[in-house]
């Protein structure tokens, strides 16, 4: 049987808190372990943060985000659906991680992140929406 | 997020605590470099009361290590926890930053060498 949990809110940073907050009463209350939340919130947080700053340029208007977690069978799915542009946060460089200090470039690393916890990502265009699915086997 | 600094001779420790996040970060990488700013060359950052962070934490630590370095001073961390410790070394930060199990034993380094 899945359990699973939708939350729906606006393309606005302070949402992101307030998701990840209830990504943890939703560990908590299915007893799932305090490792693989930490993973799921930490790319949830990539992953929202990215489609709030790339995926609209129509001066800020609202438009609505959805997060559905579900749990079945062992594997913790997490899917983020949004109506913005075509845009998929896989397409971000990755990182040289062996890289010294001076060498490092600044950013590409929340897609390292969201890639190397998470066991399998994918994204999709469907009908004028953005899927992005991540699933972490626990 | 709740940031508490103190002097320990040349060293400067600043402890984090709470949540590092894309709204947070940007008060911490402000901080760290107007301390760098100040001459503050030597610092160390304790982790232990450190409950989350992302990316933003980590390109905050980032470029307040860069500006660091570029001036002849140390970045060095302290104390991160189970969770914030993995994101660490998934990242290579802990490749690429001192980090120590204690803040005594990350200021010990930090006063150690030139």
């Amino acid at each position: 049987m899945t359990v699973s949990l939708s939350v729906t809110f606006a393309n606005d940073q302070s949402a992101v808190e307030k998701l990840s907050r209830l990504v943890e009463a939703f560990g908590d209350v299915h007893h799932l372990p305090q490792q693989a939340i930490f993973s799921v919130n930490l790319a949830l947080e990539e992953v929202v943060t990215n489609i709030i700053r790339y995926a609209y340029n129509d001066n800020g208007l609202p438009h609505p985000i959805v997060v559905r977690l579900a749990f079945e069978e062992g594997v913790l799915a997490a899917q983020v659906e949004d109506d913005g542009r075509a845009f998929n946060p896989l397409d971000a460089p990755s990182p040289d991680i062996g890289a010294s200090l001076e060498e490092r470039p600044v950013g590409g690393l929340g897609i390292h992140l969201v890639r190397s916890m998470m066991d399998s990502v994918e994204y999709r265009r469907d009908d004028g929406r953005n899927v992005f699915i991540m699933k972490k086997r626990l | 997020m709740e940031i508490s600094t103190t002097s320990h001779g040349d060293t400067t420790v600043i402890a984090v605590g709470g949540r590092v996040d894309t709204e947070t970060a940007p008060q911490l990488e402000a901080h760290i470099l107007e301390l760098i700013a100040g001459g503050r060359l030597r610092i160390v950052i304790d982790l232990g009361a450190l409950d989350y962070m992302g990316s933003t934490g980590l390109r905050a630590l980032l470029v307040a290590g860069k500006r660091l370095k570029a001036q002849g001073g140390r970045l060095l961390l302290a104390a991160p926890r189970e969770l914030v410790r993995q994101v660490l070394l998934i990242s290579g930060f802990s490749g690429m930053f001192e980090t120590c199990a204690t803040t005594e034993e990350a200021l010990a380094r930090a006063k150690a060498e030139g």
